[in-house]
């Protein structure tokens, strides 16, 4: 401690003033926190970069799995009218429903013009026998060839599929120019897949307005090559 | 880039189709086969550099495919990702058993395949 006079002559005051080594650790103290400054700054820089790149990556994100579900409704598409024959369109409807929505138990089935009811066409992994006719506007199946509205088990409002249609997943109906001509009854999922997805939603819309198309077509006489000439 | 060949082997074209369309735009040239013993013909006589392969086929499934692949000299250092739509513990542990390299679920994940083809050809 030492006394200073004031610069005007009107007194002493009393500074403290630091020895060197104090004012060296106030030194070093400084750098110190310039240091650590800096290095927060950097991390909060870095941070800033890697939520960029999070960003980023949730875009890229959002667009594979957009990308994904184009590919699965051209796949679809391509596949539906790729076949030149009844069983070649079954044969694709059912592994579209396996590979590309996941499930190895579904029913297909058609309506014969204004039929009260539904017949089933074909089959996989379940017991066909309380299937094979359904009754338009009975239980869910028929009231989905009814309505003409997809059906999705647990979506608001859904109703509970009953023991003639456990483990009822999902039912599409089939359409051509307006008209219900079948319907596709999707059970279990594979043991895997959790839940439908809402690409799935789409592949239902999709199977909808083109599975019944791809049936009618494929039910048609192949136009003979002698009348193709004139 | 070197152009890599990958055999694709499934009976459902639906797979196949799909697995060449997300696999299309890549440096990649594809042989296909129907079955099994196909898939392990074709192995031997086009030596791919990545074989996809189906679990359950006609004639001969994949778990043995890959059993018969592994038994080959020309075969036995193939990578091979079994494509199956039996994801649980067991049936992943016989392909395991079996020898193949890695897997992946049906419903195909266009991502998914994408990331694991470019992973067992080292890109």
């Amino acid at each position: 401690m030492r006394a200073i006079e004031n610069d005007n002559g009107g007194g002493v005051r009393e500074e403290e003033v630091a020895s060197p080594h104090a004012v060296e650790d106030l030194w070093g103290e400084n750098e110190r926190l310039r240091e650590h400054l800096a290095q927060a700054e950097s991390e909060r820089d870095q941070l800033a970069e890697r939520l960029r790149e999070l960003e980023r990556a949730l875009e890229d994100n959002a667009i594979l799995q957009q990308s994904s579900s184009l590919a699965n409704l051209f796949v679809a598409g391509h596949r539906l009218h790729t076949g030149v024959d009844l069983a070649e369109v079954i044969e694709a409807i059912e592994e579209i429903v396996a590979t590309l929505v996941g499930s190895e138990e579904m029913a297909l089935f058609e309506r014969d013009g204004d039929a009260p009811e539904l017949s089933l066409l074909a089959s996989v992994g379940i017991d066909p026998a309380p299937l094979r006719r359904i009754a338009i506007g009975a239980g869910i199946i028929g009231r989905t060839a009814q309505t003409g509205e997809v059906y999705v088990a647990g979506a608001e409002g859904a109703e509970e599929p009953g023991p003639s249609e456990k483990g009822l997943t999902a039912c599409i109906p089939l359409t051509l120019a307006g008209r219900v001509t079948g319907a596709i009854a999707i059970f279990r999922l594979l043991s895997h897949k959790a839940a439908l997805e809402p690409a799935d939603r789409e592949m239902f819309d999709l199977l909808a307005r083109q599975a019944g198309m791809a049936l009618y077509c494929a039910r048609r006489p192949a136009p003979s090559a002698a009348g193709s000439g004139a | 880039m070197k152009r890599k060949k990958i055999l694709l082997v499934d009976d459902s074209r639906t797979s196949l189709f799909m697995e060449q369309m997300v696999l299309k735009n890549g440096p990649y040239d594809f042989v296909t086969a129907r079955d099994g013993q196909e898939g392990v013909d074709k192995a031997e006589s086009e030596r791919p550099d990545l074989i996809l392969m189906d679990v359950i086929m006609p004639r001969m499934g994949g778990f043995e495919a890959v059993r018969e692949l592994r038994a080959r000299e020309a075969t036995r250092e193939i990578p091979v990702i079994m494509v199956t739509t039996r994801g649980e513990g067991d049936n992943v542990e016989n392909g395991f058993e079996s020898g193949c390299t890695d897997y992946l679920t049906k419903p195909i994940d266009p991502a998914a395949l994408l990331a694991k083809v470019r992973d067992h050809l080292g890109e």
